[in-house]
């Protein structure tokens, strides 16, 4: 990191970026540690300083060792990736690093064990763009993860980072830049989709010099960690367009609320923070110019509900975290009162690329009404799960099958569910859809903060549906009637119904409280909330049949309603089930087709999970 | 801001709003009505329940929105009742019934929706989770006491950790507001504030700090109680002026002392109760069911403390037994007061009336000296009490009222029969004597009219000018002249007014002509004459010289008040003073006359 001295204008900074470049070779060899939550849990620091040491050891001074935010692909973590090649090994280990320095640093050899397999072709795949993973993704919003060092504003400097600041504060009008991000469809990527250009337009247009901005990483979808990887690995794209989006709104004051459970975005982001207002890329005129913009962090409680823009609002205000009426809008009287100007994480770090690259080339990526690209968490019964960034328009099958690696063990697809836990579920059927904001609402699901959960034949949908209630039951502030009871009430429909006490009617009656519950809820967490029922009762509705008046649950999975059972033409007698079956319910001689005591079955569904070769079925 | 109007329609009629007004509002102003549950007119709306929702013709598909708490808007079209409405409020009241089945508000506007039938899932908690309570003690009262804890179904209204508050003052706001009762501040308050007796009701009951004195007061407003009211004693709360539609609430009003000159004075001070405490034998002050003539009139009445319902105090049982004792204080020589209170047998027999048609198979018993009853058809009234069974009279005077097994025991002597009477009964009324005012001598002192021993005040003339002072221009009326009853008050009242009215209606006053005057030119000013001047008939007269400073202050007789008695005359030591008609030159003719 450069000693910091003030940028007193665009010249400067762009004189500090080719300082910094001509420091660096474009040739020079880098090893790029992720430090992402995901591979810190597995090690990567120790595996990080490992290198450090190492290298010294053997005096490669010459060679960088970085620690990088999250590559999107932490089931595989620790991920090393080797620039400039871009050689990318997989599940590193400490004790990896004599053998990676000695054969890849210095000999420019391939350490074939810790290349990535493909399980679909089983071929090993030696370059993070071989890697089907990231094959098919194209990485906008996550240009720098992975690349740059998150705790240093040199990185992100030479990455073109604050170029686009310069750009709006010597080149550009406030109307300029809210044209500029309107042409380019930008649209909310917190779920509401709504068109940012338009946001910014109102807020800009109502009386009052105090205005706020705000900048949404509550992040309270469960599975969901896109903003994290951002706030982590790149926060200093967050600033910047934080900082573009308060020039064109005219704020000079911004928060960022970050989820408690987030303690290296927070770190890193306090690192961006305080690395820009040194170099005067925050503060009082920034880069020389008249605009003077500062930036908060506060820490949230964890709440789903927080998330939403009026209960965020009351929470940053030491208020309870409880929704809103609305109209008034934050847009016109948010924070203290004044008038807010929302967006989320994944929003805000968009804006510099538009800036950047122009509208033009921003909308030239999506759909009619959906531009750009949308990170994915891809989890479930998928082969890869991780961090997707696709355009939009991407198809579900595209994603769950070629960036995905498709389904595991073989088994059949079944479902998505897509836009966090008051999404809703899209069938096979639809899996060429492709995925923008009115298509995914259309089949029933939603764009939500960009969660995908894929399903596979043994999902209940049921109980998928009690399962997300469940959650949202605990969520729900509890401040309004028809999210509080009405939610909780169609829960325990739900339980009735997978505990084979569903009755005739019941669905109809969720029918009637989820329409009444959509259209009556004050925030649209209860609005959004009935979504998992209304998805699965639309596309799934022969298995809630089956639950309530057969007392049946094909996947097997509603322990009530199934009995295990050991197909013995299948059956090798290999003796998993017996071992884990936790009341040795499994009785059977080895290689001889075993048999499941119905008497001492908990149905815990354990055997069913473990049996390679499906021989154990749910009757 | 300017105030805008914003025109808007509800169920098709076009109404007229201002800006940051609901739809709730603009709904009252064409009479419409739309349930509400978390919403109060003093307290800020939070669209919390949503039983108020209506449609709104916004978008595609309408909306539902909830009128407490969405601001009108230029061309909105609102309905308030249709199917859709309708639908989404059932779906409330079934889901707040099977929360809250015992609910009174919400059983009734089930019923009144039609949706009385449970089909959910039930809890049993009265709290409907309006937040109307947590909303009132945070923003109205300022002390935010309670708070909402736990998330989703958890949610609850609790202090915090369920400790008890020594925040909250148990000012009450919150059980005042809630839908259905399911807050008491008693349970959780540490210090709670003192009830406020009822003046009205001889405090059998309590009111709040803002209240309407008494029913028919006139004027028929409320005022408001410096001393137990919050906005006075912390500076919070102000839910009375957040709710005036007629912003009439001015918290920064001064009392005023009132100057007015007039040509006449009524005086009409009423009267107070003998303190029957200091009869120790009948108990009142110790044992709650003995209870005075006035406490018993207000637990009759049907504006009283319980409707007319006649529960005795102790226990809130109907008292089968009840026995009444007169003159308690009157005609009592020693310890008491002399004289007859007049009104305590009429109103007494009015009371056994009272009594028998609360309770039919109640029995009274009254003990006299005397029944008094001259007036036009009071004997008659009289008689049919007696006839028609309402009372048993005992002539005699009770020695002691004492407590037995839950029923006190009533003493006394029947001297019509000659043996002494013992008498147990659920409960005692006593008839205490009348008194003056407190207070009334002071008043009469400043006036310059008289009273007597017992304080009631003086008339001019037993027979001639019995509504007339000595001091002219002072009149008097009910009983601060003596005990009255209602036929007599009334028929002195007016006769004062007509008295007062003769004297104020003419353009110039007639006196007599024999007053003082004072010649100007020997008074030295001392005011001694002042001093003498029984009907304050001596003012202060400046004389100022061509440059308006003050040359002298000397004594003036004020026509209209002086009457010709002449006691300055003869003290004022100059010789400045002489009565008209009455001058000593005129005596010594009239002397010198006769001795001729
Ligand atoms: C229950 C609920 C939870 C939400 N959670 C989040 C969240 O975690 N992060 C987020 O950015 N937006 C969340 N939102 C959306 C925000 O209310 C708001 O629309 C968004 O922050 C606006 O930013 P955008 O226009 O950039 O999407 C949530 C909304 C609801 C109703
Ligand atoms: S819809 Fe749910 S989360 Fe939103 S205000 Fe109502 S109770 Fe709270
Ligand atoms: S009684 Fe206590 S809790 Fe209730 S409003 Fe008053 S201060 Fe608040
Ligand atoms: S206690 Fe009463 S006022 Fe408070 S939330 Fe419950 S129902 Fe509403
Ligand atoms: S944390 Fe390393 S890839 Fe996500
Ligand atoms: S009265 Fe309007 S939401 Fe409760």
């Amino acid at each position: 990191m450069t000693v910091a001295t003030r940028l007193a204008n665009a010249g400067d900074l762009a004189s500090l970026r080719q300082k910094i470049l001509a420091g660096r070779k474009s040739t020079k060899i880098a090893i790029s540690v992720c430090a992402g939550t995901g591979c810190r849990a597995q090690g990567s620091m120790e595996l990080f300083e490992e290198f450090q040491r190492e290298l010294q050891e053997q005096n490669l001074t010459d060679v960088e060792v970085r620690a990088t935010g999250c590559h999107g692909f932490c089931e595989q973590g620790p991920l090393v990736v080797i620039f400039p090649r871009k050689i990318f090994y997989r599940g590193v280990k400490v004790k990896d690093v004599p053998r990676i320095v000695e054969k890849t640093i210095r000999n420019n050899e391939v350490v074939d064990s810790l290349l990535f397999k493909d399980p679909a072709t089983k071929k090993k795949c030696l370059l993070e763009n071989e890697v089907p993973f990231y094959a098919k993704q194209q990485r906008i919003v996550f240009r720098n993860n992975g690349k740059i060092d998150p705790t240093q504003i040199d990185d992100y400097i030479a990455a073109d980072g604050y170029a686009a600041l310069a750009k709006v504060l010597t080149k550009m009008s406030a109307e300029q830049v809210i044209e500029q991000v309107s042409q380019a469809g930008l649209r909310g990527r917190g779920g509401g989709g709504f068109p940012t250009g338009r946001k910014w337009d109102i807020c800009r247009a109502q009386p009052g010099d105090e205005k706020y901005v705000i900048c949404n990483g509550d992040e309270g979808d469960p599975g969901a960690f896109m903003d994290r990887s951002i706030m982590e690995g790149d926060p200093n794209s967050v600033l910047e367009g934080m900082t573009i989006g308060a020039y064109a709104i005219g704020a000079s004051r911004a928060y960022i609320y970050v989820r408690a459970e987030y303690p290296l975005a927070v770190t890193n982001l306090s690192i961006a923070l305080e690395q820009s207002r040194s170099l005067g890329l925050l503060g009082e005129n920034i880069l020389g110019s008249d605009f003077s913009f500062d930036v908060e962090i506060v820490r949230g409680a964890g709440a789903f509900v927080c998330g939403e823009e009026t209960a965020l609002i009351a929470s940053v205000q030491g208020d309870i975290g409880s929704p809103q009426q609305r109209p008034p809008y934050p847009a016109q009287a948010g924070l203290w009162g004044k008038p807010t100007n929302i967006n989320n994480v994944e929003t805000w770090a968009n804006v510099p690329v538009i800036i950047d690259k122009g509208s033009k080339w921003f909308a030239g990526m999506g759909t009619e009404h959906s531009k750009g690209t949308k990170v994915f968490s891809l989890v479930g019964k998928v082969l890869n799960t991780g961090l997707v960034e696709v355009p939009m328009g991407t198809t579900l099958r595209e994603i769950v099958y070629d960036i995905g690696g498709g389904i595991p063990k073989k088994r059949k697809f079944k479902a998505v569910q897509t836009g966090g836990p008051s999404g809703g579920c899209i069938p096979e059927s639809l899996l060429d859809l492709p995925v923008d904001f009115e298509k995914l609402t259309e089949a029933g699901g939603m764009m939500g903060s960009g969660g995908l959960i894929v399903m596979d034949e043994r999902t209940c949908m049921v109980d998928v549906a009690k399962y997300f209630l469940a959650f949202l039951v605990d969520e729900s502030c509890g401040k309004c009637s028809p999210c509080r009871e009405g939610v909780m009430q169609m829960h325990s429909i739900l339980c009735r119904i997978v505990q084979g006490e569903g009755r005739e009617g019941d669905i109809e009656l969720l029918e009637q409280l989820a329409a009444y519950v959509k259209e009556s809820s004050l925030c649209q967490l209860g609005g959004t909330a009935p979504n998992p029922v209304l998805s699965t009762l639309r596309h799934f509705r022969n298995e809630y049949e089956a639950h309530i008046k057969d007392k049946k649950c094909p996947a097997g999975v509603c322990t009530a309603l199934v009995e295990f059972e050991v197909d013995e033409e299948l059956c090798k007698g290999c003796g998993l089930c017996m071992r884990d079956c936790p009341t040795e319910a499994v009785i059977g001689e080895k290689k001889q087709p075993h048999k499941i005591d119905v008497e001492l079955c908990i149905k815990c569904g354990v055997c069913y999970e473990d049996c390679p070769f499906d021989a154990v079925i749910a009757k | 801001m300017t105030e805008e109007t914003i025109k808007l329609t509800i169920d098709n009629q076009e109404v007229e709003a201002e800006a940051g007004q609901t739809i709730l509002d603009a709904a009252k102003t064409l009479g419409i009505e739309i349930p509400t549950l978390c919403y109060h007119p003093a307290v800020p709306s939070a669209g919390a329940c949503r039983i108020c929702v209506v449609e709104i013709t916004a978008g595609a598909r309408g909306a539902l929105v909830p009128a407490c708490a969405y601001p009108v808007q230029e061309g909105l079209g609102i309905q308030s009742n249709s199917e859709r409405v309708r639908q989404s409020r059932k779906m409330t009241l079934q889901l707040l019934l099977a929360r809250s089945p015992g609910a009174k508000i919400i059983r009734e506007m089930a019923k009144e929706y039609g949706c009385e039938e449970l089909r959910l899932e039930r809890k049993d908690d009265d709290c409907i989770m309006c937040g109307l309570c947590v909303r009132v003690c945070q923003q109205i009262i300022g002390t935010a006491a309670v708070c909402f804890a736990g998330r989703g179904p958890d949610r609850e209204v609790s202090t915090p950790y369920k400790l008890l508050s020594d925040v909250c003052i148990g000012c009450g706001a919150c059980a005042f507001v809630c839908p259905t009762e399911a807050i008491d501040p008693a349970e959780f308050c540490s210090n709670p504030l003192e009830k406020i007796a009822n003046e009205f009701n001889c405090g059998l009951d309590n009111r709040t700090p803002v209240h309407i004195p008494f029913p028919q007061a006139v004027p028929n407003k409320p005022v408001i109680d410096r001393e137990n009211c919050i906005r006075f004693q912390t500076g919070g709360c102000g839910a009375c002026q957040s709710v005036c539609p007629a912003e009439a609430i001015d918290y920064d009003m001064e009392d005023k002392t009132v100057q007015e000159d007039v040509g006449a004075i009524i005086v009409a001070t009423g009267y107070k109760l003998f303190d029957t405490e200091v009869f120790e034998e009948y108990g009142y002050g110790r044992y709650p069911d003995v209870v005075t003539s006035l406490e018993f009139e207000r637990m009759v009445s049907a504006s009283g403390p319980t409707d007319g319902q006649l529960y005795r105090p102790s226990d809130g049982k109907e008292p089968k037994t009840i026995v009444f004792l007169q003159c308690i204080g009157s005609r009592r020589e020693k310890g008491g007061v002399p004289y007859c209170s007049k009104i305590c047998c009429m109103y007494t027999a009015k009371h056994t009336i009272l009594y028998k048609h609360k309770v039919h198979d109640g029995q009274a018993f009254v003990f006299y000296m005397d029944v008094r009853s001259g007036g036009k058809n009071y004997e008659q009234f009289v008689r049919r009490v007696l006839t028609e069974k309402m009372a048993t009279y005992l002539r005699g005077r009770v020695s002691k009222v004492f407590p037995r097994n839950g029923q006190l025991v009533v003493r006394g002597a029947d001297t019509l029969s000659g043996g002494q009477v013992e008498i147990t009964a659920d409960m005692v009324v006593l008839a205490p004597a009348i008194q003056p005012s407190p207070g009334v001598q002071d008043l009469a002192q400043k006036l310059r009219i008289g009273y007597d021993q017992h304080g009631f005040l003086l008339e001019a003339h037993p027979k001639l000018r019995p509504v007339e002072t000595n001091t002219a221009g002072v009149f008097l009326a009910g009983a601060c002249h003596s005990p009255q009853d209602i036929p007599d008050c009334v028929a002195q009242a007016s006769a004062a007014a007509s008295k007062a009215l003769g004297l104020v209606s003419h353009k110039q006053l007639t006196r007599e002509p024999t007053i003082g005057v004072v010649n100007e030119l020997s008074c030295n000013g001392c005011f001694e004459c002042e001093n003498v001047c029984a009907y304050g008939a001596i003012e202060h007269k400046e004389l100022r010289d061509r440059e308006g400073d003050l040359t002298a202050t000397l004594a003036h007789i004020n026509e209209g008040l002086c009457q010709g008695c002449g006691a300055c005359a003869v003290t004022c030591r100059s010789k400045s003073i002489e009565v008209q008609g009455y001058r000593d030159d005129q005596m010594f003719a009239a002397i010198n006359a006769i001795s001729r």
